[in-house]
């Protein structure tokens, strides 16, 4: 009988930074969002934020971004402010697979032309 | 005579042609087409029809050129670690005496899909290029004792072998447990993964792919670890052995004594549910042995055994280098924890 108490068992777990992507997220329905920033959730296991989006017909849609955790961003110089509410920006991600209007965050262009992308050594740094 | 020499001349150059060695170079790009830079992949050419090997180590580097390759037909293979980053293969590139050929490389997305800031592990590379070379003899304790106290940054080897452990030697009965598990979550990984509950994520402590500290008094050691939960474990060097009435935890109880420069820490106490080992039972028993060889590597050889689950005993050695200019960082998982709203709503169900 003890030994079923086991299906909470772990296995050679694939250990990474909280969770995987591929599992949420559809690598084959890329998405690029443009709109205003209304809140920043800067907090961990991974940080959030969330813009508005209004479609042709004026419909306005609130989307969820994903990003990583504040402790990776901030040690790449993306800081809690680099985000600022109002701001427009233009985010690519890949869209959730249930349906829910989130997308997890691989490019943020800013207005003025800054551009941050996912992970390459030293692109993070959103004052360059 | 003349004759002669030039046949001379004309067969020497046919053997040049011949043993002229080729190249091959590239740029390592993102699927966003930045180059890759920061990670500790390995550049392998293998020749199809000696089975010749040929490797470089991309030290950070988005670009590479590796000379030195006999004619012929070959295999590339850049493998990746955890988690930006997926393994590149492109099978059956020719390549002629003397050619130079230049190639993009095209890198998949890894389990991150990209997402900005989220690759622990080049976040380590990172740390260990801005520590740069730190060389120096082992510290020690006024004891005389290796002091194994500072800032770690782990190394994580690139390809299968990098970031998951396994396979365990698991007994029948729990080998069709795992299989269970496997079938019961129909593919959505997260289920199995404890990280994603903000739930501890590895028994081996030691062998999570985050940065850590190590606090080492004559008695006791501390074991911080960022992003894991609880974050620390203690090692109790003073002396006492396991308590016989210990709570089963997800960490255990560790206790450390010395073997010469060695220092043999012994973990047993740790509960069904605990992660990175795969199935076993509470009679689960780690033995770790840390060597500080000198100022700035530290070697962990690692023992797991469980005598009710496992056919016979696992063994893996881990390596870190000291990066003194990080800190650790607090992180509390269970903050604003999102994700498993959109899992497959079993809950943590266990690993793989």
């Amino acid at each position: 009988m003890k030994r079923f108490l086991l299906v909470v068992a772990l296995f050679a777990t694939p250990l990474w930074a909280h969770h995987s992507f591929t599992a949420q997220y559809d690598v084959n329905k890329p998405i690029t969002l443009t709109g205003g920033v209304t809140k920043i959730e800067w907090t961990n296991p991974h940080a959030r934020f969330y813009i508005e989006v209004k479609d042709a017909n004026g419909v306005v849609t609130n989307w969820e971004l994903e990003l990583g955790s504040p402790n990776t961003l901030i040690r790449y110089g993306f800081k809690r402010d680099s985000l600022k509410v109002g701001e427009q920006v233009t985010v690519e991600g890949y869209l959730a697979k249930d349906g829910s209007k989130t997308a997890n965050a691989k490019t943020v262009k800013f207005t003025d032309g800054r551009t941050v992308n996912a992970g390459s050594s030293g692109d993070l740094d959103t004052t360059k | 005579m003349k004759l002669k020499f030039f046949v001379l001349v004309v067969l020497c150059a046919a053997v040049l042609a011949q043993t002229k060695m080729a190249t091959i170079s590239g740029v390592l790009q993102d699927p966003n087409g930045k180059p890759v830079t920061g990670t500790d992949g390995v550049v392998h050419m293998k020749n199809t029809a000696t089975q010749a090997e040929y490797t470089l180590e991309l030290s950070a580097k988005s670009e590479f050129t590796l000379g030195g390759l006999p004619a012929g037909t070959y295999d590339l293979t850049i493998p990746m670690a955890c988690c930006m980053y997926g393994t590149f293969e492109q099978k059956g590139i020719v390549l002629a005496a003397g050619q130079t050929l230049k190639l993009d490389v095209h890198m998949p997305w890894n389990i991150n899909l990209g997402t900005i800031g989220d690759d622990p592990v080049m976040l380590m590379n990172d740390m260990r290029a801005k520590a740069k070379n730190i060389a120096g003899p082992t510290p020690r304790m006024a004891d005389g004792h290796p002091d194994f106290s500072g800032m770690w940054a782990l190394i994580v080897e690139p390809g299968p072998r990098g970031v998951g452990l396994g396979p365990f030697p698991l007994k029948p009965w729990a080998a069709e447990i795992q299989k269970k598990i496997l079938e019961r979550v129909k593919g959505d990984t997260n289920q199995l993964n404890p990280a994603a509950f903000c739930l501890p994520q590895s028994a081996l402590q030691i062998t999570l792919p985050f940065q850590f500290k190590l606090v080492q008094t004559p008695t006791l050691m501390i074991h911080i670890t960022e992003f894991q939960t609880p974050g620390y474990r203690q090692i109790f060097m003073d002396g006492r052995g396991h308590p016989k009435d210990w709570n089963p935890s997800w960490v255990g109880h560790s206790i450390g004594t010395w073997e010469g420069d060695t220092l043999v820490v012994d973990s047993t106490g740790f509960n069904e549910m605990t992660a990175g080992v795969g199935v076993h039972s509470e009679k689960l028993h780690v033995v770790e042995r840390f060597h500080r060889p000198d100022l700035g590597h530290l070697d962990v050889d690692i023992t797991v055994n469980d005598e009710e689950a496992y056919t016979g005993p696992y063994q893996r050695t881990v390596h870190a280098t000291l990066v003194p200019q990080e800190e650790i960082l607090e992180f509390v998982c269970a903050e604003n924890n999102k994700d498993p709203l959109h899992f497959g709503g079993l809950g943590y169900v266990g690993g793989r």
